[in-house]
């Protein structure tokens, strides 16, 4: 098997340079850790491409030797620099951090805000983002993400809420929303989501005011096998409250 | 952890011996990487009980295979049901994801080279910085944040989904 001078010559012939020294994991995985810096070509592409790491990775491990690339780009780590700066220089009462990680030339940005933003701020970020990135990097912006506490519960959340316990009534549903964890900020936000998923065809109003998921969106909603099953967890809650 | 991670941060800077600063500076990288890991493990541990006791090296192999699938197989279902606030939550959790496998590849790289490579030394690059094997620690120091950052967005995503 090759050591550690045979590996770093054979990467050095496909052209890839490693930086720092060459890691085994001490655990029960084996592998091999090796920093690889890369940088970029005229044409913004990564310089070695990750196919070449790749078809390199797939060489060794033929050799019985599994090695992890570490890829440290020095040119993505000063735009995200950059953009932290920015984003905390304009917006310091609102932003607390912010990370990106780029994919195909394309960003995502986390941004952690300090507080709710509303649309106005909000487009007003985005918009700097997208000229930081772009007019300086060529880089665009492919998502944005807040990341909060906020944890309203979605359509789909509700849906699988009431295919669990229908026909349900509103104040019900409400609790069972509570219960798994989401923030429902009141019954008039529940009942004006539940107007507008009836609406969509999604649920149907029953007799009693009352809710259940549309045949259309049960078969949409799907299933699984096994202990997990939202038709088993129906019927253990059916049972449940038959028994009450 | 994070703070014990900062305290032997400034150890490291503030010490005068070679040695000292070395050991205190090594230090502050497995701290860091722990303060990571303990979140990272905690939060997995939400999504599935089964995933509490997961070995280190295990993560992003994880990561990489069984939560991203399930995120997946997610996003599928709220297209079939035309949620699409929750498809694009489902996206930005699979780049975070993807994101949080590297951060963490890096972060346990680094500490089995602060733990077992003595040999490697702590590179002080000015009064204030320095680095183990090419990862600076400023970088290290933000490991615990990305993480959170990340793992907000899975948890979001995940919710939605499985709740």
């Amino acid at each position: 098997m090759l050591d550690h001078a045979g590996i770093l010559a054979l990467l050095g012939e496909r052209g890839i340079s490693v930086a720092g020294s060459i890691v085994e994991d001490t655990g029960t995985s084996k592998h091999i850790f090796i920093h690889v810096e890369v940088s970029r070509d005229p044409d913004n592409k990564q310089v070695p491409s990750n196919q070449k790491l790749k078809d390199a990775s797939q060489y060794l491990a033929s050799m019985g030797i599994i090695v992890e690339f570490l890829l440290t780009d020095a040119h993505h780590q000063d735009i995200e620099a950059g953009l932290r700066a920015t984003m905390l220089h304009a917006f310091g009462n609102d932003i607390r951090n912010a990370f990106m990680s780029v994919v195909k030339n394309e960003a995502q940005v986390w941004l952690e805000p300090k507080r709710t933003l509303d649309k106005k701020m909000s487009d007003a970020i985005h918009k700097k983002l997208k000229t930081y990135l772009k007019e300086f990097f060529g880089i665009e912006l492919g998502s944005l993400v807040m990341t909060s506490d906020a944890n309203l519960p979605s359509n789909l959340a509700v849906l699988r809420a009431v295919r669990y316990l229908a026909p349900v009534d509103r104040p019900c549903l409400l609790r069972e929303l509570v219960n798994r964890g989401f923030t429902v900020p009141s019954m008039d936000w529940l009942r004006r989501r539940l107007d507008a998923m009836r609406r969509k065809d999604q649920i149907v109003r029953l007799e009693g005011d009352r809710y259940a998921v549309s045949l259309k969106n049960i078969r949409s909603l799907g299933t699984v096998k096994g202990r997990e099953s939202p038709d088993i967890a129906r019927l253990l809650a059916l049972a449940k409250r038959g028994m009450r | 952890m994070e703070i014990v991670a900062q305290h032997l941060h400034q150890e490291a800077i503030h010490r005068t011996s070679p040695i000292e600063r070395d050991l205190f500076g090594r230090s502050a990288f497995n701290r860091y990487y722990y303060s990571m890991f303990i979140e990272v493990r905690a939060s997995l541990a939400m999504l599935r009980p089964e995933w509490s006791r997961l070995a280190h090296a295990a993560i992003p192999d994880l990561l990489k295979g069984k939560v991203k699938d399930e995120l997946k197989r997610g996003r599928k279902r709220a297209e079939k049901m035309g949620d699409f606030d929750v498809v694009s939550l489902c996206e930005s959790a699979l780049s975070a994801t993807e994101a949080l496998a590297k951060l963490m590849e890096q972060g346990y790289a680094t500490r089995v080279t602060a733990d077992y490579y003595p040999d490697i030394p702590v590179d002080f690059l000015s009064a204030n910085d320095f680095q183990l094997n090419t990862v600076s620690v400023k970088k290290a120091q933000a490991w615990p944040h990305r993480a959170s950052a990340f793992l907000k967005t899975i948890t979001s995503a995940w919710k939605q989904l499985n709740a």
